[in-house]
């Protein structure tokens, strides 16, 4: 559930620090609000919703030039409608088969960056290299596991 | 909009608003390629998408925390330093450091809240239930992590897999074996019975061709089998996915039928909740039974589903014709003019004699020394093994008479290594032709034949000990290992072959080579002997101080054969298949 939340505020937000306080002010409230929680319907959507609602108030207290996205933009990025549970289940399902195509090196970089929350900077120190091609490497890797996701899901 | 994108350019913003941060500048192009494209919002939305999906199989400590009850240390301010901004350090107040650790526990929290609040209501929340620990790690590699006490050994797993009954395994590679752990990832067989314990509680009996998923210690998705699932109370919650609809639970028994196209779900006993696709939050109750693709449900299909006591009935039948049939093979070895000894593990034996059962008279029956338990064999409760997990366990024989060439050939269930040296059979003074089976801590079998005890090697018993003279000349052939945790509790056969004409040892597991060493000219040795040995531990009668080397096998040792012979690899296979428990 944490993932989720992380992604949707992320998302929004497009900004690491940033998202990490705004899930944090959601998880609060979640707390405060579990009794208003109404059993039978989605607790995913439930929380998403909260999320929403810090985001806004979030959004709103920050200045312009702290903010990545434009009102604009952060409309058209919101009113996108999220995958649902049952898709992102799917995705999850098919990347764990995905990620075993991975060769050793890939493997290696992302259970640094994501497992071990590895700064990019200090992986690419450790490795010699420069940030950019890190980050590059990282993004081709992603890439790579989007399709094979996007191949398994359409099967 | 705008068509032409520069993809490497928007992958680059993407990249670093997920990894890193964006400069003002780099926010502001983001802001606007997004502004002006569809594409590229289609193209930041997938790759948000993979992003979410890598944090959730790849669960960063500060996400795992984030969910678990331990969260409060999350939020020690010295740990917030490392995860606060960079930009902006301090922002977060402590007040919101506590209460957002507060509110981290409810996310597990509310799960069980929701179960108890709403007593019989048709509701269970799962938000963290199918989601926690999807870490593709290798299965069952054990793993050691540093604790407060020192280093702890972990593993991968799930669920176990209790039981399998005439199960076709795609390949060798994907076989599982009886007691496997089962970690998060595909588990799949064509054909019989498979019986799965996930460690929540909830017991799954399934018939193949199956395919499941292993997703958490709380959920399983299935693609393809049929299924009768029992979910005690301990286990409410338990999800069952399958097309596309979640099936949740509350403490029950239940049908599920997804082969041939079929996806049906019937309640036996108590009452489930169906989630997604067409149901919303619908309650199945005891005697009702819905499709899950709104084909029209087949009457019939609550027969086809496995009934675990026909099942194990019919296993305890197959079980007893298997030992009547070992146990004529073992009847014929016993005849074997090449046989040594031959300890046959039987069930009926009297007092603490261990029946040597060879028509050949080198040897004489064993004597249970110490505390060594009679517990179920191989074949439960048709034959017996011995226990011996305590240090003063033994089984001891004297075996009289001189030897060309060595077989060796058990049966183990081993609990742990506990100690440097495991004994599976040591004689005791290891002179000039006496062998030495073992293993070791670290899984590796050790076979080894004295070949000088001439030559003076000292060897320390204990700090207030003087050195006795242990080891002359010998060499010590490995394996590589071929046990490790994770193996607790299965039975697997080991065979070691000492042949001096060939100048060869081979050693063996489960009817397959797993070594074999030259034996070089200034370690052959072919006049063998035995005296007195023990079986599962090292007697050591004649040492000059109370210490002993403490060697005792913590697990079963069955069915021990010893031949005058160097077997072929396809005798050594042929005792392993005649002997396994299907």
């Amino acid at each position: 559930m944490q993932p989720r939340l992380y992604g949707f505020i992320l998302k929004r937000l497009a900004d690491r620090d940033q998202t990490l306080e705004v899930l944090q002010r959601t998880n609060l409230v979640i707390w405060q609000k579990a009794t208003d929680y109404r059993p039978g319907t989605s607790f995913e959507a439930w929380t998403f919703t909260i999320a929403r609602f810090q985001l806004m108030a979030w959004r709103k207290n920050q200045s312009r030039n702290r903010l990545v996205f434009s009102d604009t933009v952060y409309e058209q990025i919101d009113n996108e409608t999220d995958s649902s549970q049952v898709d992102d289940d799917a995705r999850v399902s098919a990347l764990k088969d995905c990620v075993k195509q991975l060769n050793v090196d890939e493997s290696k970089l992302i259970e640094q960056r994501y497992r071990e929350d590895i700064p990019l900077a200090t992986i690419a120190s450790t490795m010699n290299m420069s940030l950019d091609a890190i980050g590059m490497r990282l993004s081709r890797i992603r890439k790579k596991l989007g399709q094979c996701i996007q191949r398994k899901i359409q099967k | 909009m705008r068509d032409n994108i520069d993809s490497a350019e928007l992958d680059r913003l993407i990249s670093l608003s997920t990894d890193q941060s964006l400069s003002h500048s780099d926010a502001q192009k983001l802001d606007s390629i997004l502004e002006n494209s569809a594409e590229a919002q289609q193209r930041y939305n997938e790759l948000h998408k993979t992003h979410t999906a890598l944090c959730e199989v790849f669960p960063s400590r500060m996400l795992r925390d984030f969910a678990s009850p331990q969260a409060q240390d999350v939020f020690s301010p010295s740990r917030m330093v490392a995860h606060s901004s960079s930009r902006q350090p301090g922002r977060l107040v402590p007040r919101i450091q506590l209460a957002a650790a507060l509110s981290i526990c409810l996310l597990i929290g509310l799960t069980g809240y929701m179960i108890g609040k709403n007593g019989g209501e048709p509701y269970v929340a799962t938000p963290d239930l199918t989601h926690t620990d999807t870490t593709p790690i290798p299965k069952n590699t054990p793993t050691k992590k540093k604790t407060w006490g020192g280093v702890e050994s972990t593993l991968t797993g799930h669920a176990v897999l209790r039981k399998t009954i005439d199960v076709s395994w795609p390949n060798d590679e994907q076989k599982i074996t009886d007691g496997s752990l089962l970690p998060p990832g595909g588990f799949a067989f064509s054909g019989g019975v498979a019986v799965i314990d996930f460690f929540c509680g909830a017991t799954l009996v399934v018939e193949g061709p199956a395919q499941l998923d292993v997703i958490s210690d709380w959920a399983v998705s299935v693609k393809n089998g049929r299924i009768e699932a029992t979910v005690p109370p301990a286990a409410q919650g338990f999800i069952v996915k399958a097309a596309g609809t979640d099936i949740i639970d509350l403490g029950t028994r239940f049908a599920l039928d997804m082969s041939e196209g079929r996806a049906q779900v019937a309640v036996i006993d108590g009452e489930v909740l169906l989630r997604g696709k067409q149901f919303d939050d619908d309650l199945l109750q005891a005697g009702e039974q819905t499709s899950l693709d709104r084909e029209a449900v087949d009457s019939e299909f609550l027969s086809r589903i496995p009934q675990l006591d026909a099942i194990e009935q019919q296993s305890r039948d197959d079980l007893k014709k298997q030992h009547a049939s070992y146990r004529h093979f073992m009847k014929e070895l016993a005849a074997d003019p090449r046989l040594i000894a031959l300890f046959p593990a039987e069930k009926k034996f009297t007092g603490r004699r261990y029946p040597n059962i060879a028509k050949t008279d080198f040897a004489s029956a064993g004597q249970l020394l110490g505390l060594v338990e009679t517990v179920p064999g191989r074949f439960e409760k048709e034959s017996v093994g011995v226990l011996m997990s305590r240090p003063g366990s033994r089984i001891r024989t004297k075996i009289n008479g001189t030897f060309s060439a060595y077989t060796f050939s058990c049966w183990a269930k081993i609990n742990s290594l506990k100690h440097k040296y495991n004994a599976l059979f040591l004689s005791d003074g290891y002179e000039n032709g006496e062998p030495h089976w073992q293993i070791r801590h670290d899984g590796q079998l050790m076979f080894s034949v004295m070949v000088d005890d001439s030559q003076e090697l000292f060897y320390s018993t204990g700090p207030n000990s003087p050195p006795i003279q242990d080891k002359g000349l010998h060499h010590v052939y490995f394996s590589d290992a071929v046990w490790m945790p994770s193996m607790t509790g299965q039975w697997v056969h080991l065979a070691a072959v000492y042949d001096p004409a060939a100048r060869l040892v081979t050693q063996y597991v489960n009817g397959t080579v797993t070594c074999q060493e030259k034996i070089e000219n200034e370690f052959v040795i072919d006049t063998l002997q035995i005296g007195a040995a023990e079986i599962g531990n090292w007697g050591q009668p004649f040492r000059k101080t109370p210490d002993f080397a403490v060697r005792n096998l913590d697990g079963v040792i069955d069915e021990m054969i010893i031949l005058n012979a160097a077997l072929s690899s396809d005798e050594i296979h042929d005792i392993y298949v005649v002997g396994r428990v299907h």
